[in-house]
């Protein structure tokens, strides 16, 4: 990572309780973040990869400030912001904004889309007249290549990907300059998916924006990736530029992972053979979360905890790469 | 002859004034033990390919013209009562949820007996045995426990095993798989994949895999049909037409995957999206999105032909290769 750091979290965690009865005297919790930490610069596609469960929408919410932290600190650019009030995070939520997953739950079925894209620029900016309201989402549509008329309609007018291209219009509304996305494209297909990912890095590039980008779909990571963080069980297992993350992936995890893939034209498949399946985060297991599945595991594997190491081109949290075992 | 022939399918949902054709006349086969891969596009037409096969179109759709041939029976002129000994006996079904397969009420053990009972005549002690060992089949952990847990109690990738389980059951010819990984994580999809591989081999299953991810058809299917609009436009031996595809529809949804780009790269899309089954445009239903449509495009439906080895619908199919 080069020049200076929009966003940093440290030492995140985020645990939820999980209810109980009031007699029983055990008060679990999901440990959905157990410590990560990690930098975003200004200016970078970063994205976030992991199956279901491991922590990565949890991140996503934690850094936008619609989950509270348990512990640790979310700062942006400068200033921590993971404990702020309402009142006090509002001038944060003008310059970071998140496009869903689902573009036919997160636009209001009863609200026409000219409303929608309004809503935010009337609330954070509330000096602009109807007419600069309107010309400025004229603008906006315009920019993301929608037709400014579609604003008459509803969103059960338009189809999947029209919606997403309405949902990445109404995140720009209001100028951010940090846009988390999760899941953008994954509810699309193929040849609207390569729609929405071009409008997405064309709007990056013309407003110098910088992207969170979770996805579980390492073709997508590769392609529009500045760095990558590999997510298991709540933690970053492997940090690094999709490159090198391709060419040699060092974490056992990110080697699974990358080893599932289905891949087009390949004349054998050999599917992985994994051990085990994801521990419940509810009673995680000591030691390095993934070691009852690893191959490489040992006692120390068993009982400490492995933080990012530098390892050359990338950071790895593993007890087995730092000692050169692998 | 094949095990399974489809031709010229066409399924149709009466409106007021017209018909709705879901399906606008498909052919193909399969034969045993072959893994047929089928791709497309949301609303092209594939779930309604193996609904169709299985006679579960629902009211008020209807098979409008065609026929199903398998293992000599013509599937679209039986009885409900006929139709009944086929589905889940010899043809055999998997779908994409398998939260939604599985009745959250009753425990895996229940479900499996009840389906072994349901085709043949068999006792409790039996039925139970035969469904632990296709537990044990699917590479279940602790198959006789499993038995007696409810869905809820296990993973999705547990959950999907069961289903794979039960299709098992009765030693089907064909099991007709709908996105059955979609809803999974890609490590579970690989280890789902390699098993129903194995087992269509193990027990020279037909297969016929339809889901939208064109990099898990090329691992897993020998043959694949590409699906646009309610018709096949292309079919052929599954790497072939992913080197070299004919049809440019085949050709536009291969390009725009991120794998066949450069990074950073803007990926190639394909202009538009597919239209309403309600209003498909005449001619080549493709032609509006296409570089290469004519006139003769937007007039003259192209027919599925032979070509380089594989099948192809359009009319410029040889100019493009």
């Amino acid at each position: 990572m080069s020049g200076d750091v929009l966003v940093e979290v440290k030492d995140l965690r985020v645990h939820f309780p999980v209810p109980t009865s009031f007699l029983s005297r055990e008060k679990p919790v999901v440990h959905a973040l157990n410590g990560v930490s990690l930098k975003i610069g200004r200016g970078e596609a970063f994205c976030l990869v992991g199956e279901s469960g491991c922590g990565k929408t949890t991140l996503g919410r934690t850094i936008m400030g619609l989950i509270r932290p348990t512990a640790g600190e979310v700062i942006y650019d400068g200033a921590s912001i993971g404990d702020l009030v309402d009142r006090e995070r509002q001038p944060y939520r003008q310059r970071m904004q998140m496009i869903f997953q689902n573009p036919y739950a997160s636009l209001n079925p009863r609200m026409k889309v000219q409303q929608t894209l309004e809503e935010p620029l009337r609330f954070h900016r509330p000096e602009l007249n109807d007419e600069e309201v309107g010309a400025h989402t004229r603008d906006v549509m315009t920019s993301v290549g929608n037709d400014p008329a579609w604003g008459a309609r509803y969103p059960h007018e338009f189809s999947g990907g029209q919606r997403q291209r309405i949902s990445v219009a109404r995140s720009l509304m209001v100028d951010p300059e940090f846009i988390v996305a999760d899941e953008p494209v994954s509810a699309l297909d193929v040849s609207v998916q390569a729609q929405v990912l071009n409008l997405l890095m064309k709007v990056r590039a013309e407003r110098q924006l910088t992207y969170l980008f979770i996805t579980h779909d390492l073709a997508v990571v590769e392609h529009f990736g500045s760095r990558v963080a590999v997510m298991y069980l709540g933690t970053v297992c492997e940090l690094t530029t999709p490159k090198a993350l391709f060419a040699k992936p060092h974490h056992p995890y990110s080697e699974l992972l990358l080893s599932a893939i289905p891949k087009l034209g390949r004349k054998s498949f050999k599917p992985v053979k994994v051990p085990g399946e994801v521990p419940s985060p509810i009673n995680l297991p000591p030691g390095c979360v993934f070691h009852g599945r690893c191959p490489h595991a040992n006692d120390r594997c068993r009982a400490e905890v492995p933080v990012l190491k530098d390892h050359g081109d990338r950071s790895v949290a593993c007890h087995a790469v730092e000692e050169g075992r692998l | 002859m094949a095990l399974l022939e489809v031709r010229g399918l066409e399924v149709e949902f009466p409106l007021r004034a017209s018909k709705l054709k879901a399906l606008r006349g498909i052919d193909f086969t399969l034969d045993a033990g072959e893994r047929l891969g089928i791709v497309g596009e949301s609303g092209a037409g594939k779930s309604m390919a193996a609904y169709a096969i299985l006679n579960l179109i629902s009211e008020p759709g209807r098979i409008g013209a065609g026929e199903i041939v398998f293992d000599g029976q013509v599937l679209n002129e039986l009885s409900n009562e006929e139709m009944r000994h086929i589905r889940g006996n010899r043809i055999a079904m998997i779908f994409q949820d398998p939260m939604m397969t599985l009745n959250p009420v009753l425990t895996v053990g229940t479900q499996m007996v009840e389906c072994l009972q349901a085709h043949r005549t068999i006792s409790d002690k039996d039925a139970k045995a035969l469904a632990i060992q296709k537990l044990r089949e699917v590479a279940i952990p602790s198959p006789d426990k499993r038995f007696d847990a409810y869905p809820h109690e296990l993973s999705g990738g547990l959950r999907q095993r069961v289903v794979i389980a039960i299709a098992l059951l009765l030693d089907p010819a064909i099991i007709i798989a709908d996105e059955p990984t979609t809803a999974l994580d890609v490590t579970i999809q690989a280890e789902i994949m390699g098993l129903m591989m194995e087992l269509c081999d193990n027990h020279q299953v037909g297969l016929i895999l339809i889901t939208h991810d064109l990099a898990v058809v090329s691992d897993v299917t020998q043959r694949m049909l590409v699906m646009y609009a309610g018709r096949v436009v292309e079919e052929g031996d599954t790497q072939e037409v992913i080197a070299n595809p004919s049809h440019p529809y085949t050709k536009g949804l291969l390009q725009a995957l991120p794998q066949k780009n450069e990074a950073g790269r803007p990926l190639n899309q394909i202009p538009g999206t597919m239209p309403s089954l309600a209003d498909v445009p005449p001619g080549c239903a493709y032609n509006p999105r296409c570089d290469h449509a004519d006139d003769r495009c937007r007039q003259e439906l192209p027919e599925l032909r032979a070509l380089n080895g594989g099948k192809v619908a359009c009319h410029h199919a040889e100019k493009l290769t």
